[in-house]
């Protein structure tokens, strides 16, 4: 059989030519709908609540820590206000031992990939910073080396979380889109009134310290709200890279509960995304 | 077949176009403008402690640490006498956040002590967000009981640290001259260290000779200062752990204004050295004893101040007529003045976050701390006084520590600011006091 007789067999009568056109035609619109639905269903989806702290020492036991002897801070002695030495001598600060529980800060809220988390080798941290200075200060011996001195004062534990972190404010990774993008909702007046409400209310809610330079910080907070008005998620999706920042929007929109949502508005602003930028230099 | 095809076509138009048009769950974004400035309430409940001694030490902790953060602009704490949860019901089954936050308290420290083996004091801290309920900080401190001072004011520059993306400043001490009235009625200077707070006051030196303008260098082991000791105004090393004094050259005329440089290799100061009593500003290698003169101007060059990436210093000069600030590079060119504004300027110090110069400046009779940025911009004056001098930055950049005599017939006494004009207040020294300067963190 040569290729003009197979091409001559596969000949359709028109009425399934017409029917195979409109089928192609409806299942590009199908798949185009569904690809619009499955978009919307993901971003919605609640946050990979993935914790990407790291796992927490047991606590080691009291022995491990290296001591100074008293003879080394023989010198606080004379630092006795009413006798003043006659020759110079110093007051060392302080003399302690460390010892690391922990071996990271607690990981800030922020943007953070849970598949590079996993990535990350979790024992990467471990090493206890400045412990080589207190490994041989066993020593009855006064530091002779003044640079001993100031090496002797790291001795930081840090502790181990105390509870388990809840999943609501954990560090998640959403690849969200950035402000802005996203579906648009139309919104009428009626809705810029409650706007300005729920921003009235957060903002009122938002300070932090004063005489601390925030220029350049911007935030990013995505939020769900219950029926009641309370927050049943909150999450940093852009932090500013400094938790103190970060923390505080959180604070003032915890503060501002329950938002101020009209029941029958309830639908629209279930989802909300509150954000600050600075103005542009 | 053709109307099926239409039907069946306009029902999925349809379809598509109710997609569209409600997007099921899109999120309302909403803009914020920036947040407001408000001090943090701050709950500073006391440390527990299982025996009375611990519990004595858990209460005098937080006394400190009270004491560090009621002077700090950023916080402000919480009245003790309002908190419902006890040391030891916190101890026991941690914050109940409701009770922090009908108290107004946005975050809460708790904490608890130990005695353990060979006088030793463990303390335990763990900072909260009352409104995220999450833990923020938590670290164990061991020690010397004897230094508990301490422990409470690194306690509190980690809680600064971590409310406010700044490192703080409380593990600090403040090296500056003492002034007494001795036997034969005259005023003796001598070199005294205190820690930030006032407590653990010690003087250095007996007061035989007349010291000035003492300076810590970074790693906190040495001062530098001027001294009258062998009758001529020298600058001398001193090394704090041994107590040895060594002089830094012996130049013919005034030696003065020594600084370290940040990273403690090098001083600049002021010599007068063969030019007809002129001041010049030099730069010694500390290492090689190597000097190197920075200025020439046939007036007054002196008081330098490094930038703390230490390539620039900052100094004062009357070569524009009157005193005014400049600033030059490390090895001395590419002199530019930085102020310009009605006025006489002194004494420059160069924060150690870079971002600021504090000075001296008399106007009309009144003496002024103030402030400007490296690019001579936004002079901001914080004081004014019948003399207000020598300002000197805690390591944060944050606070000012400077020497005020609030009248002709008053005494100097030693007093901080905030750079934000804030929280003016007087150091409790145990005599007069003046020339200040801020040590390095001691952490």
């Amino acid at each position: 059989m040569n290729a003009a007789t197979m091409h001559h067999q596969v000949t359709r009568p028109p009425s399934l030519n017409r029917f195979l056109g409109w089928s192609f035609a409806l299942h590009v619109l199908a798949l185009i709908a569904l690809s619009i639905t499955l978009s919307n269903t993901i971003r919605v989806l609640p946050a990979p609540a993935i914790q990407v702290r790291l796992v927490g020492v047991p606590q080691p036991k009291a022995q491990t820590q290296p001591k100074f002897k008293p003879e080394e801070v023989r010198t606080q002695d004379s630092a006795a206000p009413k006798e003043p030495p006659p020759d110079m001598k110093n007051i060392p600060p302080s003399k302690a031992t460390t010892r690391l529980l922990q071996e990271e800060k607690p990981t800030p809220p922020q943007k953070e990939n849970p598949v590079e988390a996993q990535k990350r080798p979790p024992v990467l941290d471990k090493t206890p910073r400045e412990k080589k200075v207190v490994k041989n200060d066993l020593s009855a011996k006064v530091v002779k080396d003044p640079e001993d001195y100031l090496k002797a004062l790291n001795f930081v534990d840090k502790l181990e979380k105390s509870k388990p972190t809840p999943t609501k404010t954990a560090a998640v990774a959403t690849p969200n889109a950035p402000a802005g993008e996203g579906p648009q909702i139309q919104l009428n007046q009626a809705d810029e009134g409650v706007i300005s409400a729920i921003r009235q209310k957060v903002e009122e809610n938002w300070l932090i310290p004063p005489g601390l330079d925030t220029r350049g910080l911007q935030v990013t907070v995505a939020v769900s709200i219950a029926a009641d008005g309370n927050i049943t998620s909150i999450h940093i999706t852009q932090g500013s890279g400094q938790p103190y920042f970060d923390n505080s929007l959180l604070r003032a929109i915890r503060k501002a509960v329950p938002l101020p949502i009209p029941a029958d508005k309830y639908d629209k602003f279930k989802e909300l995304e509150l954000g600050f930028e600075p103005p542009a230099q | 077949m053709p109307r099926l095809h239409t039907i069946l076509s306009l029902c999925l138009f349809a379809f598509v176009a109710l997609l569209a048009a409600a997007p099921a769950h899109a999120k309302v974004h909403i803009d914020l403008s920036a947040p407001g400035a408000s001090p943090l309430p701050l709950a500073l409940p006391e440390f527990s402690g299982a025996t009375k001694q611990e519990a004595q030490y858990g209460s005098d902790i937080v006394g400190v640490i009270r004491g560090d953060f009621s002077h700090s602009t950023p916080f402000k704490v919480v009245n003790p006498s309002a908190y419902l949860q006890t040391p030891q019901q916190l101890a026991e089954s941690g914050p109940k956040f409701d009770d922090w936050r009908s108290i107004n308290a946005d975050a809460v420290l708790t904490g608890t002590v130990k005695m353990v083996e060979d006088n030793q004091i463990q303390v335990e801290f763990r900072l909260f967000d009352t409104q995220t309920e999450q833990q923020l900080v938590g670290r164990r401190y061991t020690v010397d009981v004897r230094f508990w001072r301490h422990i409470a004011h690194r306690i509190a520059d980690d809680v600064y640290q971590e409310l406010t993306g700044e490192s703080g400043y409380f593990a600090t001490r403040i090296v500056h001259i003492g002034e007494t009235t001795g036997a034969g009625g005259h005023t003796l200077k001598r070199l005294c260290v205190m820690d930030q707070d006032g407590a653990n006051y010690q003087c250095l030196t007996d007061g035989t000779s007349l010291v000035l303008t003492p300076h810590f260098n970074p790693n906190l082991q040495k001062i530098i200062y001027m001294s009258y000791a062998s009758g001529m105004p020298r600058l001398y090393l001193l090394d704090m752990p041994t107590g040895q004094q060594t002089i830094i050259g012996d130049f013919q005329g005034l030696n003065s204004t020594p600084r370290f440089s940040p990273d403690g290799s090098k001083i600049a100061m002021t010599l007068t050295q063969g030019h007809e009593g002129n001041p010049e500003i030099y730069e010694m290698d500390l290492g090689s004893r190597r000097l190197k003169r920075l200025t020439y101007w046939r007036g007054i060059d002196t008081s330098p101040s490094y930038s703390p990436d230490g390539q620039h210093i900052v100094f004062n000069s009357d070569r524009g007529g009157q005193p005014a600030l400049y600033i030059m590079d490390d090895d001395g060119s590419n002199v530019r003045r930085l102020t310009y504004n009605e006025g006489r300027y002194y004494s420059p110090a160069w924060s150690p976050r870079g971002d600021l110069i504090a000075f001296v400046k008399e106007r009309a009779g009144v003496f002024h701390i103030g402030v400007i940025d490296p690019k001579g911009n936004e002079e901001r004056l914080l004081t004014d006084g019948y003399l207000d001098d020598s300002p000197s930055w805690s390591p944060n950049g944050r606070v000012l520590v400077f020497s005020r005599q609030k009248s002709h017939s008053d005494t100097t006494r030693l007093y901080s600011i905030d750079l934000t004009g804030y929280n003016l207040r007087e150091l409790p020294t145990p005599t007069d006091a003046s020339d200040p300067a801020w040590s390095p963190l001691i952490h």
